[in-house]
Parts: C-alpha cells; structure tokens; sequence
C-alpha cells in the first residue's frame, strides 16, 4: 500500500520501496517487519500508537477525505437537513452491508453536531468536513479493522 | 455480557476464524466444541476474563515497584567493562587450552585475547571496574555487579529471547508484559509498558523485544523515541471539539460491535488502546516534554552532547515516565551497539562515550529525587564476548559468563557477585542462570515466580518456564 494516499504512487501494493531515509510511520505502527532481515513471521501488536495513528495521522485523515467525497458524489439525495442516505452509502462502502436503526440515527445525529464545529466554513465545507469525521470514524471501528 | 442474547449470537460472530483454527486444533473433539462457546454462556456468572493495567497486589511487600531495563543489546565485553582478569593479560597471545571454544563457530577460536583497558577499585567496596565506565565507578557503591550470569545459546535473538522472555523461542511474552499483567501501572494515563527507542532505529529483533506474545495485547509495550516527537500523532488536527466528536462516535459503534463479541480480547485491546490515546493525548504530551527540565539537568545527563545526547535524552524521558507511575521502561539502542566483532576496543570505548555519562546521571538524579529507593534498574545483554580473539581485534559472542548490574529497590549496595574462571570465560563462582535472574527480579516486585502463570494452549505458562529457577537472595539487600 501508498502510505501517503496521494503523491508518489498513489496506488495500493504488496511491493514498496522502503528508503530509509523516508521512514512509513504509518507502516511502522503497525510493526512493520525490519526489511534489513527476512521476516519469516508477522508480530501481533495493538498499541496506542496506532490509536494515536487512527486518531489523528496524516494517512488515515488523507483517506477519510477521499472516502467522504466518494459519498457526497455517489450517495443518492438527502431530503433537506436528513443524512439518512449518505450514511447508509458510508456504512455499505466501509462494512458491506446497512446500518441499522440505532446506527443511523447516531451518525446522523453526529453529523449534524459535527458541522456546527467548522462553522467558520461554507455550508457545502462544513458538510463535507463533518463527512471526513463520519468516515474516519468509521475507518477506525474495530468492524473495519478486523475480519469476524 | 451476561445477558441471553449472547447464547443466540451465532457463532461465527463471536469467534474470529483464528480462534476457531486454534480452538479446534487442540483437545478432543467434544471437549473442542465446548470451547467454541464463550466463557459467559459456558456458565452462568463467569464473565469473560477482562484484562486491564489497574494497580494488582503484589504477593508479598515488594522492595521496588517500577522497573527500569537498560538493554544492552549485543553482548557486552565482561573483560573490557566488568571482570579484570590477569592471567589473561598475563597469556595474551596464547593459544587457549583444551575446553576453551568460540562456541559460534569453533573453527574461530583465536588466541587469548587480554583487554587494554585498566580497572580501578571504585566506591567504598573497591569494586573493580574498567577506566571506559568512569561515570558507572562513581555510583559502585549503589549498584550489585553480577559477573557470573549464563545464557543458553550464542546467537542474538535466541539469547535476546532468553533474556526477555525465559526460553530460546520466540512468541514469548517479555519481562515487562508479565510484570505490567501481575502489577498494574500506578498510572493510567500512560501506557503500563514503555519501550523508548534510539531515533535511529529500532534494535535487533524489532518490536519482538517488548511483545506481550500470548499475553492479552494490553501488556504490549508501547514504544517512544527520544527524540523530535516521542509519540507520532500524538495531537489531532482541526477543531478541538471535533476530534472529541470522532473519538465518542468511535466509541459508541466499538460498543456496539464488541457487545456481541465479548469473548475476542483482540476487540478489547484494540477499545482500551484508543482510550488510552485518547488520555495520552493529554498525559503525555506533559511527561514527554523535555523542555520542562531544567538546563541544569540538561547539562547533568549531557542531552546536547554530540555523542552522548541521544541516549541522554532516552534516559530523561525513562526518568519523567519511572516518576509518574509507568510501571516497567525498557530503554533500547539502535541494531546492537555492543557486537564487538572488529575493533572491539574501539568499538568499546565508542559506545561507553554514549552511554556511561548519561548512565552516571540518571542514577544520580533517581537517587536525589528519592526514585532508586523504589525503582529496579537493570543494566545487561543478552551475553558476553569470548575472552579469545575473534579475528585480530575482534571478540565472539560468549554464552558462559558474563557481567550485568542491577542498582536500587531491594538490591544490595557496592556488592560484587558471582566470579568467572581466570579468563572470564566460565561462570566458576555462584552461577546465576537467566531463570535465577528473572525470579530474582520478580521477587524484588513482590512476585512468586511460580504463582505468576498465564494459561495458554492448556498449559500455565511462567516467566521462569520450567525452569528450576531460585531466587539469588544473596544480592537482596
């Protein structure tokens, strides 16, 4: 995988060129193998360092902007103040399937608190930035993270 | 989570594919299906096993609570550091005799090698240490030199794994794992666990040198740098209040989806780990800032030095986090500055120029802010040099005899323990086997080394393994 979303690559792939001089924190966070030595088997880590990469790193930030405007463009139309549609879309793209009652009414409530947060924005950016926060929550859920 | 709805979750839910691998693999086949079945709908009232870093009662009145490892990876030369040895000066040159091998690869035995170094009686005790660790001679009278520890195998990461985990195997959860899931952290706004990593990259062996192996993740260590920014990511972008807002809308759909999952600790500690983050995010940036020292003890511990201020830096960052309740800091160099294979005299004198300095004052500063009372320091590798050449100039990793020392919470002061033979080769005198070592440790923490088991794969595992360990009281001061 492109670390950094955009840029370079772009592109997602199981090849990288690792230069030492341009360390992959987000790669190292999640215990990166040394690639001085042969890495015959992958350590199991869960860390607040990764939290903290989730939370608040350049990539995961990078993607949830991507995400979020793949929803404004993809999501079928919202009635006027309703969310109902794009975080249906949201959930479908990151989980495969609908949320469900509780789910939808707690992201859509959190988008409408999310917007009040950058009203130093226009309408249209304040929608989208409170859909970057919707969508990288999501990207963060223990849902998204692990297969059952 | 005790609630019926458990019972009817289907089972794939509540078991990631692993688990069910895992599971089916062992036991009979009955007795697999039973275990398919979470803890909390086998019986009524066994909640799941939950794991967490709240403060434990030790067994017995501990006599240190945190511990400080300084891992000294490589193997550091016991003739050049620790363990004068005459005779070998004397026959420098010679051929060793029978039964004296380069244990790597006999064919590599060289002759005896002696150390260039001189050694001078320091402290009260006249312990006997080498001119490179002039900062180490002033604190003699603090510390217990162990010249006598044995390893079981000559290559790093089978050692490394001995010395961290108990066993020449790897998978193992390391000291700092089973001593944060027998204590606690007096802390809980800081990882339990902290590894604080040389900037320049991670030492051999990676991450695996503070995993919690089996452990529940929650025991992991947490690594840091000392340098630049210690914790990546550390601060969220945007408005305040709506990193908040993620934060508790995360929370909220974790909670959700972990309610059918209870059995799956993998799903818990990635939940704690967020929580944490989300304190560290205020905790830390505090204990991680260095500029709240004073340049006086800037200066002390030499955080500007050319040389030094690398390791300078870990070792106030260890300080900051041993004083604010971390339970267990492992301290790392880069790859392993101590595999003297070439130039081992240079090669010495090179890393003590990084290391003594800062080693002096961290001491000093623990024991003026009344920490060395209660914190453990360890100081070691994961084995010694060959007291025959390696080479021209060089020294072989040598599994043993070799030197480690331990200073503060329960140690005995100005003692030198244990002896090696007359070339420091075999440990001749009070023998202490890593088993020893680790049990010795634990009961300094307060800890029974043989009641502290965790259960995996049917088996209660321990530090010591199955190991014959005893504890060394004669260095228990």
């Amino acid at each position: 995988m492109s670390p950094r979303g955009e840029g370079e690559t772009g592109r997602r792939s199981i090849y990288q060129i690792v230069r030492r001089s341009a360390p992959q924190n987000f790669l190292n966070a999640f215990d990166a193998p040394v690639m001085e030595i042969n890495c015959v088997r992958r350590v199991r880590s869960t860390s607040a360092t990764q939290a903290l990469a989730l939370l608040n790193g350049d990539f995961v930030s990078a993607q949830a902007e991507h995400f979020a405007k793949r929803v404004l463009e993809k999501a079928p139309p919202d009635a006027d103040g309703a969310y109902t549609a794009k975080v249906r879309y949201a959930f479908r793209l990151a989980f495969g399937r609908n949320p469900d009652p509780d789910e939808l009414d707690t992201s859509a409530s959190f988008l409408d608190r999310q917007r009040k947060h950058y009203s130093g924005s226009s309408s249209s950016e304040q929608l989208l930035r409170a859909l970057c926060d919707l969508c990288h929550s999501l990207m963060s859920t223990n849902e998204f993270i692990y297969l059952d | 989570m005790n609630e019926p709805h458990v019972i009817t979750t289907p089972i794939r839910q509540l078991l990631s594919r692993r688990d069910v691998m895992s599971r089916l693999s062992i036991g009979l086949p009955g007795l697999a299906l039973a275990s398919l079945l979470p803890p909390s709908s086998r019986a009524e009232g066994s909640a799941p096993a939950r794991y967490d870093v709240l403060p434990k009662k030790a067994h017995f009145a501990p006599r240190a609570k945190p511990v400080l490892l300084l891992f000294q990876n490589g193997g550091p030369s016991q003739m050049d550091l620790f363990d004068p040895k005459p005779e070998l000066q004397r026959r420098d040159g010679q051929t060793p005799g029978e039964g004296f091998v380069n244990t790597v690869d006999p064919k590599k035995t060289g002759s005896w090698l002696g150390s260039p170094f001189q050694f001078r009686p320091s402290g009260q005790s006249g312990m006997m240490l080498s001119e490179l660790l002039p900062g180490l001679a002033q604190h003699a009278d603090e510390i217990t030199l162990i010249r006598s520890m044995i390893s079981e195998h000559s290559n790093h990461e089978q050692a490394i794994w001995y010395f961290n985990t108990g066993t020449t195997m790897p998978g193992r959860p390391s000291m700092g794992s089973w001593i944060t899931y027998a204590l606690g952290s007096e802390t809980q706004d800081l990882p339990a666990f902290v590894a604080i990593l040389n900037p320049k990259g991670l030492p051999v062996d990676g991450v695996r040198n503070f995993s919690n192996g089996w452990l529940p993740p929650v025991y992991q260590g947490f690594a840091m740098r000392a340098e630049g920014t210690p914790v990546l990511d550390l601060k969220p972008g945007g408005p305040a209040g709506a990193a908040e807002g993620r934060l508790n809308l995360l929370r909220e759909l974790n909670k959700r989806h972990f309610v059918t999952r209870p059995d799956q600790l993998e799903l818990e500690a990635r939940i704690a780990s967020f929580e944490l983050a989300a304190k560290m995010q205020l905790a830390a940036s505090e204990a991680l800032d260095l500029s709240r020292e004073s340049k006086q003890v800037h200066a002390a511990y030499g955080t500007d030095d050319a040389e030094a201020g690398i390791h300078a830096r870990q070792l106030l960052l260890a300080r900051r986090l041993l004083e604010r309740g971390v339970r267990f800091v492992q301290v790392l160099h880069e790859g392993q500055p101590w595999d003297t294979h070439k130039n081992n005299n240079s090669g010495n004198r090179d890393i003590c120029r990084k290391t003594d300095g800062p080693t002096a004052a961290l001491l000093t500063d623990l024991k003026q802010r009344g920490l060395l009372e209660d914190t453990l320091v360890i100081w070691g590798g994961e084995f010694g040099r060959t007291p025959m050449a390696e080479g021209n100039d060089g020294r072989d990793h040598h599994k043993f005899g070799f030197s480690l020392w331990l200073a503060g919470g329960g140690v005995k002061r100005g003692l030198t323990y244990g002896a090696t033979d007359d070339f420091g080769y075999h440990a001749a005198e009070k023998p202490v086997r890593m088993a020893d070592f680790h049990a010795t440790v634990l009961h300094l923490l307060g800890i029974d080394f043989n009641r502290l088991s965790y259960k995996h794969d049917t088996r209660e595992e321990k530090l010591t393994d199955v190991h014959q360990a005893k504890v060394v009281s004669e260095i228990l001061g």
